[in-house]
């Protein structure tokens, strides 16, 4: 079967289609140069891989600045105002955290040990806000540091006024967490949720809010959708405008909308080799050709009466769009209920900020995850397995499987083809410890002592569910920067002291 | 001619020949099956009309509604001929993605509901799709819920069996290759099937798709098209990837050169038989017939054109027109810094004009303020003199960058304007006097009553 495609072959970047192998198709990562640079100084990261030890996640915290330029020259174009805070749950790095604190971007903690760091990280109380459900260390820690307290339920808004004599100046800046939004002639199916107060509420919150002037220094609502909710966001938005113009008009004095994170992040560099390596998949999985899951589980999908079903256990991997851009198209979208205004402009004109809280796609290529390899050999069923000293929990997040092939680092010269694909697995000892459940196709077979890097696994990946299971090592990390074109500084990672290098102070 | 019922008008429609100097092809003729000329404007007129027909009397006795899992046109036709029934019809989609089409759903009285497609962070429990949720629905409430399934009734593929590959095979005597987009992959099934029974066992059959992560609408990916039941891949030689901002190219030399007043998906289609075919046609010895499908009309497509060709809507600026006006900069002269803005408005006794939306202006503006939000002030100034010369004018707007521009065009018009410096947000940082526009006090006297 010939497939033409409307791709312009000399479109920058782009695989054209007749160059895909599709017995053995690729996902290319999308990787930033200076990353490009740095692994292609073997002996280093052999160096520190063997120095440090398997698993290793090397943070690239100076290119965080790149993507919080790009986030706040959506609010430049737009004469907006406002407040970018990066969330700081998608990685514990503290190296990213600190190099954050040197620019203009706030930070959304989610628990009393993120507060913590993120005040030892060098955030000013004023730059941080605390989100997510709080036990009393955590909402006692806030309101005596002064920190934004997005509230989540009547509970904590109950202790936050119960708290007054230890806030600063006896008031605490708030912020109010709506859910269970609908809107207009269009419905949602219903979907639950755990976090924030049912919209059905407002009316009772901000009779409590003015009631309460004295202590709670009202912001603004809040919200969150996961990234690629287009269709919740803008009813969530314009009935949280709503709510705050409600909130003008009855004498409170919200300043901002927050609306949250959920940008997407690129991990797929090209398209066509994405749509060609799910093309492959979902053939595997009806049968038409060879396995290309582990176990031929089929990531998510499954035949039925001949038909594919399911959905997958992977995100999207390509966006046309990155995260600031896809901000951009949020806010400049026109909502129905203002007129067809765009987010934006009505912000603008009625002088609130616009607040936002980018998980993933703040740290888009801010990490790699890499590993030695122990040995390959053969599955039961004669596939070729590449056996990592690295387990599931050290490239996991919620769940969700990372598509993009890992780059692999030859040590020795004698090489093997990888003609059927290998699947890698982990070092624990279980019968089912993969790191990927996707065959992958790398040139060559990796060996004993090789190295394998996971591109771009700052975003949860590394760190959301990693454990001492069978007391395996736990990743350390290093932060690496390239202190000029090609040569690289590396610093364990709670030793990263921007300040210092900026000041030529030899740490 | 005289129709008794709307739905007789569905079916029967015309080959159009596609004049050699638009496709220029030299040895194949190339016919549009005008599917558009159907009653409510599109080819899923038939299939709609076919899965309902000999229900349609039972499902107004029953008082059900019908659902269906569509991006727009099944669902219009659906309700339309509900609609001279006194049934009522359900959209159910996670592909609607065309804001007018929603529109005109919803005007012609149709109930729409949005399925959380696409989340991002996948949840295992989440079924997420139409079909499965309709299913649901239909098992929750089997007397109340009519569900024609478009993607797995065996009426679609057997309408365009019966009338639309007749249709054609009728009009012509041979036909090597025959081109649809794949949406429900009905059509092209039924028509393909029609078409090798009727001529030409060896016809070449050429799906089209959208490219992933694009959207065309009423067509699919090659990886959403394993999710339709009626799919099957054998019966296509081969496939074609088009994008949606080619498709609407092709789609506007079909509007401009042939006066074919179709939609994207049209464009696609017609894009994906020429990139088929002019591969082939040189190397041809004998003539060759092809044809396309026409699915819908232009009409309800001029916002999802405008987004992938604004050009195409570009108006050229009138010399001395606010848009061909470019500042040199926004300098003193132009701009009452907000420091002392309350003397100098003492001074000069100014008609002040705030230029935000009229929600902003009613919610907070500045003392004596009058509003005329800028699309109308544009329009005032580039296209009349609203205003006296002699009056001193001051503009306001959220941050002064807006009205910085305005008041510069006009002071070079000989008008007396100057634009507040960093606009009402700095009025308000500096402590300034806001006041709330008397109409929402007399909303607010009146509701509190």
């Amino acid at each position: 079967m010939t497939v033409i495609t409307s791709k312009n072959d000399q479109s920058t970047g782009a695989v054209p289609a007749a160059k895909i192998d599709r017995q053995r198709p690729k996902v290319t990562p999308v990787m930033h140069p200076g990353i490009e640079r740095f692994l292609s100084q073997k002996d280093l990261v052999f160096a520190l891989l063997d120095g440090f030890g398997s698993p290793l996640n090397i943070m690239f915290p100076r290119h965080i600045r790149e993507t919080i330029h790009d986030f706040g020259q959506v609010y430049r174009d737009r004469q907006l105002e406002g407040k970018i805070f990066y969330t700081s749950k998608p990685n514990k790095s503290i190296s990213l955290k600190r190099e954050a604190a040197l620019t203009n971007v706030g930070l959304d903690v989610s628990s009393y040990g993120e507060l913590t760091t993120a005040l030892s990280s060098g955030f000013h109380p004023s730059r941080i806000e605390a989100t997510g459900p709080k036990n009393m260390d955590y909402l006692g820690l806030s309101v005596q540091q002064g920190i934004i307290v997005a509230v989540d339920n009547f509970t904590e808004l109950q202790q936050i006024v119960a708290m007054r004599n230890y806030a600063p100046g006896k008031k605490t800046r708030i912020l109010v967490r709506l859910n269970g939004f609908s809107s207009g002639p269009i419905k949602f199916t219903a979907q639950d949720g755990i976090l924030g107060f049912p919209i059905k509420d407002a009316p009772a919150i901000i009779d409590y809010l003015l009631e309460h002037q004295d202590v709670l220094d009202f912001q603004g609502f809040a919200f969150n959708f996961y990234a690629g909710d287009y269709n919740r966001r803008p009813a969530a938005i314009e009935a949280t405008l709503q709510m705050t113009l409600e909130c003008i008009q009855r004498g409170l004095t919200p300043k901002a909308l927050n609306i949250g994170g959920g940008y997407v992040l690129r991990y797929a560099a090209d398209q066509e080799e994405w749509n060609a390596y799910i093309e492959e998949l979902k053939a595997s999985v009806l049968g038409t050709r060879p396995s290309m899951s582990w176990n031929d589980s089929g990531l998510g999908f499954r035949r039925e009466d001949g038909v594919l079903k399911g959905a997958p256990t992977f995100l999207e991997h390509y966006h046309k769009t990155s995260g600031h851009e896809d901000l951009a198209a949020i806010v400049d979208s026109p909502l129905a209920a203002f007129d067809g205004y765009s987010t934006a402009r009505i912000l603008s004109e009625n002088m609130l900020e616009l607040w936002v809280e980018p998980g993933r796609a703040m740290v888009d290529q801010c990490g790699i995850t890499l590993a030695h390899v122990n040995m390959s050999k053969l599955s039961m069923m004669g596939h070729q397995l590449v056996a990592l000293d690295m387990n599931r929990s050290n490239l996991n997040s919620n769940q969700l499987q990372l598509m993009t092939d890992p780059v692999v680092l030859h040590r020795g010269s004698e090489r093997r083809t990888a003609d059927d694909g290998v699947l890698y697995v982990g070092n624990l000892c279980l019968s089912h410890d993969m790191i990927q459940y996707q065959k992958t196709f790398p040139d060559f077979v990796p060996e004993t002592g090789d190295a394998v890097v996971f591109i771009n696994t700052a975003a949860y990946q590394m760190d959301f569910s990693e454990t001492p299971v069978l007391r395996q090592r736990i990743a350390r990390k290093v932060a690496v920067v390239e202190s000029a074109p090609g040569q690289f500084r590396w610093f364990e990672d709670d030793l990263y002291n921007p300040i210092a290098l900026e000041m030529g102070i030899k740490p | 001619m005289i129709c008794e019922r709307i739905t007789d008008l569905i079916g029967n429609t015309p080959l159009l020949k596609i004049p050699a100097e638009a496709h220029g092809l030299k040895n194949i003729d190339l016919y549009a099956k005008l599917e558009m000329m159907n009653p409510f404007g599109s080819v899923k007129d038939r299939i709609a009309w076919a899965m309902i027909k000999d229900d349609i009397e039972d499902i107004r006795a029953k008082g059900q509604t019908i659902f269906e899992n569509s991006s727009g046109n099944t669902a219009k036709a659906l309700q339309a001929i509900a609609g001279t029934y006194g049934v009522k019809t359900k959209l159910v989609t996670a592909l609607a993605k065309v804001q007018t089409v929603k529109d005109i759903i919803m005007m012609m009285g149709a109930e729409i509901e949005e399925i959380m497609g696409g989340s991002e962070c996948f949840d295992p429990n989440d079924p997420n799709d139409p079909q499965y949720l309709i299913a649901k629905m239909v098992k929750e409430d089997p007397d109340k819920v009519y569900f024609p399934s478009q993607f797995t009734n065996p009426k679609n593929p057997d309408v365009h069996y019966t009338t639309t590959g007749k249709e054609i095979a009728d009009d012509l005597d041979r036909i090597d290759y025959f081109f649809g987009g794949l949406g429900t992959s009905g059509s092209t099934l039924g028509v393909a099937k029609r078409l090798r029974e009727e001529g030409n066992p060896n016809l070449v059959t050429v799906g089209i798709f959208a490219t992933k992560n694009d959207y065309l609408p009423g067509v699919r990916t090659l990886e959403q098209m394993w999710e339709s039941g009626l799919f099957e891949k054998e019966n296509y030689t081969d496939f074609v990837h088009v994008d949606s901002g080619e498709s609407v190219d092709a789609m506007m030399e079909l509007v401009r050169g042939v006066g074919l007043l179709c939609g994207p998906t049209s464009g696609a289609s017609y894009l994906g038989a020429l990139k088929y075919l002019r591969n082939v046609d040189a190397s041809l010895i004998d003539r060759k017939t092809a044809v396309f499908i026409v699915c819908d009309r232009l009409e309800w497509y001029v916002e999802y054109v405008r987004q992938r060709r604004p050009n195409l809507f570009g108006q050229t600026m009138k010399p001395g027109s606010l848009r061909a006006f470019t500042p040199t900069t926004v300098n003193d002269s132009v701009v009452v810094p907000v420091d002392g803005a309350q003397s100098w408005i003492k001074e000069n006794e100014p008609m002040i004009i705030d230029v935000r939306g009229n929600l902003a202006y009613k919610m907070a503006t500045i003392p004596n303020a009058i509003n005329i939000p800028l699309e109308l002030f544009e329009t005032m100034i580039d296209a009349a003199d609203p205003f006296p010369r002699e009056r001193t004018l001051l503009l306001v707007c959220p941050v002064g960058e807006k009205t910085g521009r305005y008041a510069a065009y006009l002071q070079g018009r000989g008008y007396k304007a100057f634009s507040l410096g960093g606009g009402v947000l700095a009025w308000r940082n500096a402590g300034q006097r806001l006041v709330t526009a008397a109409t929402l006090t007399a909303q607010r006297t009146s509701s509190s009553r």
